[in-house]
């Protein structure tokens, strides 16, 4: 089943890649081939690799599946889960955010406390600690030691 | 100079203070990589690189090589003492290993594992001192239509060799092509797929895709199994030496465990991992008692741990002699070395043997220094795993974001890291390989490069191509990898049955 899915996200990139091929303006100056050939040879590409996938698609519905003993299905995620997974991406995104604004050690910071509460909730001083030791650690090492600029935010240095 | 004068003053360079501590330190950092499940040598060098880049060449290149084999050692260590491989290349070592470890034998394990790989090390630095020179020769007189046809064997070598599918394997690849052709075209300055993004102009750099897809997507998969409730079970371990009966029984594997490493690496596509399965399945048969196997014999850890560490050193034979990466993590090291300026292949053997010697004889003492670092210290490297993962994962998360973002001193680069994390969480779902689009990514711009230069050559006429008996017995090689899949089913009942968790383990 998720072969299939992977078939259409191919198909749809294939397709979503020659259009935007099109698109470039052409110009032939210098090089009769100019910047479309190469793109045009990648899109080939990938619908032969659509059709390699199709064919693997027909061979597993027509053999036995003997993979399927040596596949161990992992029990999916709760709802609870979930959540938290999706918290944990959107924590890192606003960790981008907030990087230039509040600066490396602030952000680090609250970014440090915020997952790793998130993740295990019982030990929150525990989380404190690392999440203000580490971002110093790395502070020095980068800043001080390498000589790797740092956006500083809201700090003075 | 003789390739033995050669190999002499490459010592010279790899035995200076600096040098000898950029070693240590590799295989330091290597081993910490290696342990960590996870997070394996692709994605270390990755972060390692914004790093080196006020660093010496040499040195930076010295360091790395260095983390590719300590990330080796590292995951070995964990496949035998907690049965979760660090790295592909240690998945079949925790077969027997980690029974080994069960039956009260971790040390001899560990102590053979460690012993195998240096072993190995050596046999394969010594077959890389002397095939790297011949290759380049051979390849010197390569044209872009050659070029063009090697790229693309390598791409579809690792496309069919890495995971079961290989129409996933070559879409990925196709992807991987497609992120090397964002930006601006160099020949004729036309912006091509930037949807008018002026970061885009640049293109993407493959920093940001490897850290992306290899360490961020690690990490959402991670905190994924730590979130389900998967712990692993610590055990201490015994006395870390092997009786002589052990030893007598594990030299042998040791030894046709460096040939099957060594030469499998050479070859593109998952040196690692291959050659391991390889040495497994040949060791089986070759024993005397092959039912045993799956329950602690020795053979089925000492001949996998040297395929592992000799592949190692094959692949560098190509990524040094003709500039193609066999793997992800070559194809990582083939960027750092672009990044530099440095344009590995025939020509580096002339124009800096003070930088390839140096590299490769730094790796004769990184293998000793791992050795000795390895049995030791097996303890110490295994109290990093006792870190908590809620912390452990935060932290490499923002060890992430700062490598990222220092490259450029961009968060679009960051915002964009993250973009392929998520990618590389859904792939590792559904099964699609990474390692072909990193490869791919690294290589595009000189495929394309050859590709128009050859039709350039020859006016657009595509029968450039075929025109040599190199490029097309190459392209003849492609087209079979791309079906020796299909084939191999036919034929290859018996490597089914070995139940590898490949996808949860991140490429090397």
């Amino acid at each position: 089943m998720s072969n299939v899915i992977v078939l259409m996200a191919v198909i749809a990139c294939t397709a979503a890649y020659v259009l935007l091929t099109a698109a470039i303006p052409a110009l032939s100056v210098s090089d009769p081939l100019g910047p479309k050939a190469f793109p045009y040879v990648i899109a080939m590409g990938m619908a032969a690799s659509a059709l390699l996938l199709l064919v693997e698609i027909l061979r597993q519905k027509g053999s036995s599946s003997d993979d399927a003993p040596a596949e161990e299905k992992e029990a999916p995620l709760t709802a609870a889960g979930k959540g938290k997974l999706l918290l944990a991406v959107l924590m890192f995104g606003l960790y981008i955010v907030l990087l230039e604004r509040l600066g490396f050690l602030v952000a680090t910071a609250l970014f440090l406390f915020a997952c790793s509460s998130l993740l295990n909730r019982s030990r929150l001083a525990v989380n404190l600690c690392v999440a203000v030791g580490v971002p110093l650690g790395l502070y020095l090492l980068l800043a001080t030691f390498l000589g790797v600029p740092l956006p500083s935010g809201i700090l003075p240095f | 100079m003789s390739t033995f004068e050669a190999i002499l003053q490459g010592f010279a360079v790899a035995l200076t203070p600096a040098n000898l501590w950029f070693t240590f330190l590799g295989c330091l950092l290597g081993t910490v990589v290696g342990v960590l499940p996870g997070l394996g040598p692709a994605a270390g060098i990755g972060l390692l690189l914004p790093i080196t880049f006020n660093m010496e060449p040499t040195s930076a290149l010295i360091m790395m090589a260095g983390m590719y084999y300590g990330a080796m050692y590292g995951g070995s260590t964990t496949s035998i003492l907690i049965n979760t491989p660090g790295e592909a290349g240690s998945v079949m070592t925790a077969l027997d290993g980690y029974q080994m470890a069960r039956n009260g034998r971790a040390g001899a394990a560990l102590a053979v594992a460690a012993i195998g790989s240096f072993i190995a090390g050596t046999i394969g630095i010594i077959a890389l001192s002397l095939l790297a020179v011949p290759l380049a020769e051979i390849a010197i007189d390569f044209g872009p239509a050659e070029y063009f046809c090697l790229m693309l064997f390598a791409m579809a070598a690792v496309s069919s060799l890495t995971g079961k599918s290989v129409g996933k394997g070559v879409f990925v690849t196709m992807l991987g092509l497609v992120i090397a052709t964002v930006g601006v075209d160099l020949q004729t300055g036309l912006a091509r797929f930037t949807l008018g993004v002026a970061e885009l102009d640049e293109g993407i750099d493959f920093l940001v895709v490897v850290v992306g897809l290899f360490a961020i997507g690690e990490v959402f998969s991670s905190i994924e199994q730590y979130l389900r409730g998967d712990v692993g079970v610590l055990r201490l371990r015994g006395r870390l030496w092997l009786t002589m009966e052990e030893w007598g029984r594990s030299w042998a594997p040791i030894l046709r465990g460096s040939v099957i490493g060594f030469l499998k690496g050479v070859l593109p596509g998952a040196g690692a991992t291959i050659s391991t399965i390889l040495s497994y399945v040949v060791e089986k048969k070759l024993s005397r008692h092959p039912e045993k196997f799956g329950t602690g014999m020795i053979e089925g850890v000492a001949g996998p741990e040297a395929a592992n560490n000799a592949s190692t050193c094959g692949v560098m034979v190509p990524l040094l002699a003709l500039g193609i990466p066999g793997s992800a993590t070559t194809a990582v090291l083939l960027g750092a070395f672009i990044m530099y300026g440095i344009q590995p292949g025939p020509l580096l053997f002339d124009t800096r043997p003070d930088l390839v010697w140096g590299l490769i004889d730094s790796m004769y003492i990184g293998n000793l220094m791992l050795l000795v670092l390895n049995l030791p210290l097996v303890g110490v490297f295994v109290r990093i795993l006792y870190i908590p993962k809620a912390l452990l994962l935060p932290i490499v998360l923002s060890i992430c974001l700062v490598g990222v973002y220092t490259i450029h001193n961009s968060t679009f680069d960051v915002w964009m890291a993250l973009g392929f994390g998520v990618l590389g969480y859904l792939f590792r779902k559904v099964d699609i390989p990474l390692a072909p689009m990193v490869l791919a990514v690294v290589l595009g711009a000189s495929m394309e490069q050859s590709f128009r230069r050859a039709l350039a050559i020859s006016d657009g006429s595509p029968a450039i191509f075929v025109s040599s008996g190199i490029s097309t017995t190459l392209l003849i090689a492609a087209i079979v990898m791309l079906f020796l899949p299909l084939i191999m089913a036919g034929a290859g009942k018996v490597f089914r049955r070995q139940p590898v968790a490949e996808s949860r383990v991140s490429m090397p």
